[in-house]
């Protein structure tokens, strides 16, 4: 059967609301987790994190990278990049800019070949994010008025 | 790690249920469709669950079986909707027509999935990746013979139309401008509660005071796209969209109002705008139908704050939903409905005859809403017991026949 995410629309790009984030991310850092110790380079999840992540970005291949994300997108990848410890805390617009290049970089990179890449670095940013988008998620829905009979 | 061979168990007995309801009796093709896809992408979640091994990163081995497990939280009801697709409860007959009209309106290659559904709201399932090309459309069960309601789905399938176009892209943009313009002229407000912010730079240049003002933009977006997806129901379905919203939350439910739609009273007025453009006549006394809910409890004066943003933001841009509204749909729907044959309809019903050559759907929902406020329809015929009964059967005649006629021209 074809991969569900080879399905998905090319042009996605990554959004703090999108259900299917936690686990995408998840998966993604399985791949690399299971590359890590047993050497197999299967990416299908790495590979559509890429994607999305790729799809943010203006101006591909110009030297200053800027993310075209909504608000909500780009606190959500803030607090990732903050939880797992990718560079320094993200202080500003443009440093968070400049970090999620470098993680679309190098999930590209671990796509074409993983050999010599901070995969455990890549693995920590992917389980922030699945943590993240669902902590997002919650925190958005949990908003909303609840049915008085559920507890 | 005891979390792992849990994880791994429910995703198999997750993936069981699938198997079972597999072996449903499917009256279309797209409910059946969907399980595999929902299946095919847990099965390969799975997979990679299996992988991990006692060398493998405990946070990394954690986080997925958490993720599994909202997972399931999320896509459990989803498999609970596609079974009740399959309920001899729904009106079959309303498939075909919506699936035209869906693709028409959002991707020419569409899937539908339409259901009785246990939340009173209708509602559409949205954003799930694993079933790209897909709209599920739910309706309350109790309503499900009723088909004066089907004008609602049209706001269902406006969510598609948003996400299918990306607007999120399009008016996002739009609306974070407008609530930091907001801020600067409320900067008093804004900086007595958020101290931390020094000045107007920082909004859009530090991180911290980004985070700020998020939420706002958050729920603005998500205002504007129930706006839209009113606006594109308004223009599918005319006048009988106003009738079946108003029959479903007139005047309002009691509790407070949900930050992610516009309060009842502004969404009403958006309707009325939305006519005045798209040209058909409210009822006399439709606002007045309605009221507002009350204001979130236990929101903090941060929060308020920000609601008043979000909804200041998402009524500036009323205007150019009601506009992109009108140029999508009008881009893409092959019939529209009109008066002179919502008239021709009207008139079958009142021969007590199911519509022929009824065009669209919607001039037989918008003559079947006509007749049921029609005060002195069928007295004078006294086999006639229940009006409405009489009236609903019609028109599900009518829908039936109307895809009878579309199937010759076009197989779906």
């Amino acid at each position: 059967m074809t991969s569900a995410v080879g399905l998905a629309e090319e042009g996605l790009k990554l959004r703090a609301l999108d259900p299917d984030l936690p686990m995408l991310a998840a998966r993604a850092a399985m791949e690399l987790d299971n590359y890590r110790s047993s050497g197999e380079a299967a990416f299908v999840a790495v590979k559509e994190l890429s994607r999305r992540l790729n799809n943010s970005f203006r101006n591909q291949g110009a030297a200053a990278q800027k993310a075209s994300l909504d608000s909500g997108t780009v606190t959500l990848v803030g607090r990732a990049l903050n939880t797992s410890r990718w560079s320094g805390d993200v202080a500003t617009i443009d440093q968070l800019d400049s970090e999620l290049w470098q993680v679309a970089r190098r999930l590209q990179d671990v796509e074409d070949d993983p050999r010599g890449q901070p995969v455990d670095k890549i693995r920590d940013f992917c389980v922030a994010l699945s943590e993240c988008a669902s902590s997002y998620r919650q925190a958005f829905h949990d908003l909303r008025p609840g049915h008085p009979f559920r507890r | 790690m005891q979390c792992l061979e849990y994880s791994k168990r429910r995703l198999g007995a997750f993936l069981e249920e699938i198997q079972r309801l597999k072996g449903a009796e499917f009256p279309y093709v797209h409910s059946e469709h969907a399980l595999q896809l929902i299946e095919g992408w847990f099965a390969g979640y799975l997979g990679q669950l299996n992988k991990l091994t006692a060398t493998s990163d405990p946070k990394t081995v954690r986080t997925s079986c958490a993720a599994e497990l909202s997972g399931l939280f999320e896509y459990l009801p989803l498999l609970g909707f596609i079974l009740r697709s399959t309920n001899a409860r729904n009106a079959f007959e309303v498939h075909g027509p919506l699936l035209r009209l869906a693709r028409e309106v959002v991707k020419p290659n569409i899937k539908l999935v339409y259901s009785s559904e246990w939340e009173y709201s209708p509602l559409t399932y949205l954003g799930i990746t694993h079933l790209p090309d897909y709209v599920l459309i739910g309706s309350p069960a109790h309503e499900s013979d009723n088909p004066l309601l089907l004008p609602l789905a049209g706001h269902e399938l406006g969510h598609s139309v948003w996400a299918t176009r990306d607007l999120l892209s399009k008016f996002s943009p739009t609306i974070e401008a407008k609530i930091l313009a907001d801020i600067k002229t409320r900067w008093k407000e804004y900086h007595a509660l958020f101290p931390d912010v020094a000045n107007h730079a920082a909004l859009t240049t530090d991180f911290f005071a980004q985070q700020t003002w998020s939420p706002a933009a958050d729920w603005a977006v998500r205002q504007s796209e129930e706006g839209f997806c009113d606006f594109v129901g308004l223009r599918i379905f005319g006048e009988s969209y106003l009738h079946a919203f108003a029959y479903l939350l007139a005047p309002k439910s009691l509790g407070f109002r949900s930050v992610i739609y516009p309060n009842l009273g502004k969404r009403v007025e958006g309707f009325i705008k939305a006519a005045a453009q798209y040209g058909f006549t409210v009822p006399v006394g439709y606002r007045d139908e309605f009221e507002d809910l009350m204001s979130p409890s236990g929101f903090d004066r941060q929060q308020v704050f920000l609601l008043s943003l979000a909804d200041a933001a998402a009524t500036s841009l009323t205007d150019a939903l009601i506009a992109e509204a009108k140029s999508l749909v009008d881009g893409n729907l092959k019939h529209a409905y009109s008066e002179a044959e919502i008239g021709a309809v009207l008139g079958d019903f009142e021969a007590v005859a199911p519509a022929t050559d009824a065009g669209c759907l919607a001039n037989i929902l918008n003559a079947g809403w006509r007749a049921f406020h029609h005060p002195a329809l069928w007295q004078e015929i006294p086999q006639i017991r229940s009006k409405e009964k009489t009236l609903k059967e019609l028109i599900i005649k009518s829908i039936e026949v109307f895809e009878y006629e579309q199937l010759l021209k076009v197989p779906l």
